[in-house]
This record gives C-alpha cells, sequence and structure tokens, in this order.
C-alpha cells in the first residue's frame, strides 16, 4: 500500500537518477479505517453481518433444498428428449420397415414374391387366399408339409424340405402348379436363397 | 447328402424321387421331365416308364392310385409294374379322374 500525504493518495516521489521509489508500509486495520473514513469490520462482525443477511434473503438452495435435483432433471430432461427422439426414429424404422414389409407382401399373382417368406406366414396367407377361395388344404402323408389344389389341376405345396434331390428341396419351399405349368420357390431358412 | 445327388443317373430317376417327397400325381411328374429335359409329354412318359429298374429298387417310393384327388379313403398302392400298361391319357390331370401318385408312404 502507498503511504498517503494527508489528503488521498500520494503519487511517488521521484529521487536521485529519477527512479520512482515507493516505500511500502503495513498498516493496520485502525490507520485503514482513518484513511478510508470507515469502520473495518472485524470477522466476528462479518459473520454476524453474514447471517443476518443469509435470514433476510437466505441463499436459493436453504429455500429450495430439492433445486439440487434441478441439474439431475436437466440431465434427465435431455435424456429425454434424446430417448424420445430415438424412439420416435424407432418408430419410423419400424413403420418404414412394415410399409416395406407390405410393399413385398406375397402375391398370388406373383409366386416370385414368396422367395425367402417365411412357411409359417406362407401358410397363413395361403389359408386365406386359397382355403376360404374354395381350395381344398390337406397335410402331406409323410408329414412334410401342406398342400392346397383346386379340383381343376391346381396346387400350392408348402413343403418343409427332405434329403436328397437338388439342394432347393433340402429347405422350406413351395411349389406351384396350375395346368401342365409349374414352379418351385424357396422359402425362408431353404439352403438354396 | 452328395451321394443321394449322385444316385440319380439321370434327370428321370430325380423327377420320381423329388416327386415321391412330394407327394404328386404323375402329371406333376411328367411336367418336370418335360421341363428339365426339354421333350414331349409322350417322350417324357415313355422315359418314366423306362426307369422301372429305378422304381422297383426304391422301398420308400410308391405308385399310388386313388378315384378322388388326393383322396386317402380311395387310395392305394400298385404293383409298380402297373405303370407299364398306363397311357399318357391315363395319368394325365382329368378333374373326374382317376389319379396316379408317387408317393414315399403308401398313401396319398
Amino acid at each position: 500500500m502507498l503511504r498517503t500525504s494527508g489528503r488521498g493518495w500520494a503519487k511517488p516521489t521521484l529521487e536521485g537518477a529519477g527512479e520512482p521509489q515507493v516505500e511500502l508500509v503495513s498498516l493496520s486495520d485502525d490507520e485503514v479505517a482513518a484513511a478510508v473514513g470507515v469502520d473495518i469490520p472485524t470477522e466476528e462482525e462479518l459473520q454476524a453481518e453474514y447471517e443476518r443477511l443469509r435470514e433476510i434473503d437466505p441463499p436459493a438452495e436453504e429455500l429450495y433444498p430439492e433445486l439440487w435435483l434441478i441439474p439431475i432433471l436437466k440431465l434427465r430432461g435431455a435424456a429425454a428428449r434424446i430417448f424420445s427422439r430415438t424412439e420416435e426414429k424407432r418408430e419410423n424404422l419400424l413403420k418404414q420397415l412394415v410399409s416395406e414389409e407390405e410393399v413385398v407382401t406375397p402375391s398370388f399373382n406373383n409366386p416370385e414374391s414368396f422367395r425367402g417368406v417365411d412357411p409359417k406366414k406362407v401358410e397363413k396367407l395361403a389359408d386365406k387366399a386359397l382355403r376360404d377361395n374354395g381350395w381344398t388344404k390337406g397335410s402331406l402323408k409323410r408329414g412334410d408339409g401342406v398342400r392346397y389344389y383346386d379340383g381343376k389341376g391346381g396346387s400350392f405345396e408348402i413343403n418343409k424340405g427332405y434329403e436328397g434331390g437338388k439342394r432347393l428341396h433340402r429347405g422350406p419351399y413351395i411349389k406351384i402348379t396350375i395346368g401342365s405349368e409349374k414352379v418351385r420357390i424357396p422359402l425362408l431358412g431353404n439352403p438354396d436363397l | 447328402m452328395g451321394n443321394k445327388i449322385l444316385r440319380f443317373k439321370n434327370f428321370v430317376q430325380e423327377a420320381i424321387f423329388v416327386s415321391s417327397r412330394e407327394e404328386s400325381g404323375l402329371w406333376e411328374v411328367l411336367a418336370d421331365v418335360i421341363d428339365d429335359m426339354h421333350v414331349s409329354p409322350n417322350e417324357a412318359f415313355e422315359l418314366l416308364k423306362g426307369e422301372m429298374d429305378y422304381l422297383q429298387g426304391q422301398d420308400d417310393i410308391f405308385l399310388i392310385y386313388s378315384t378322388k384327388l388326393y383322396d386317402t379313403n380311395t387310395s392305394r398302392v400298385l404293383d409298380k409294374k402297373e405303370l407299364l400298361n398306363l397311357t399318357l391319357e391315363d395319368v394325365e390331370f382329368k378333374e373326374e379322374g382317376p389319379f396316379y401318385y408317387f408317393s414315399s408312404v403308401p398313401e396319398i
């Protein structure tokens, strides 16, 4: 601190070769108080003032203890928003997949559309499209599948597959016969896919 | 598995084997032979008859007859040699039947 010269703060005095010379001194609280014209509060007074102000205007965390949750809640909120978006994306993806699945729903007008489809799904579709429209459904006697037929040469067979023959025959496949036309299409699980 | 494939000396034998697992009518067997060998229906049927030795040698392939389509109640096992006495008209699909099949079990 700079020594005062009666009023205000003194500028450093120049002496000798022009180097600024200042004198550092230690002042007591009383001297400082006398210099600035106010009483310097003691530690006890400061603590008491702090307590008084604290009673008048408590800190927010004392008024609202749950405020400590705010950062967590904010974090949860952010997480919720993130997960919400993720969930939204998931749902959109699911809708897209369902939509795509609808697009590739096997059609009896397009036998190739059955390629790679789950045999159980094919059977459900055939139950609806064929059996419910007058075709007869029967099990293969060997237990290797089912057959739908219309009695006029039309046949739709879902075969589980067996050893022997071509690779196509070693897994689930359908065999569609309409008159002299026939086609075999591998289903889900067929090694020929 | 490879041996089972190799045991078919030709498309006709394979068509017979596959049709027995599919429990197919002979009209479907002929369709396979026609497609695979690019022959006429008559030629396909003659090729089928020509595999009598193969047929006789397979214990798990039966020649089945029924008066109603895929009807177990009217189906019965025929001697495989009966095939030699059949005509193409006999084995082609007709709504009124009769019907001839290959099956891996002694019924249809």
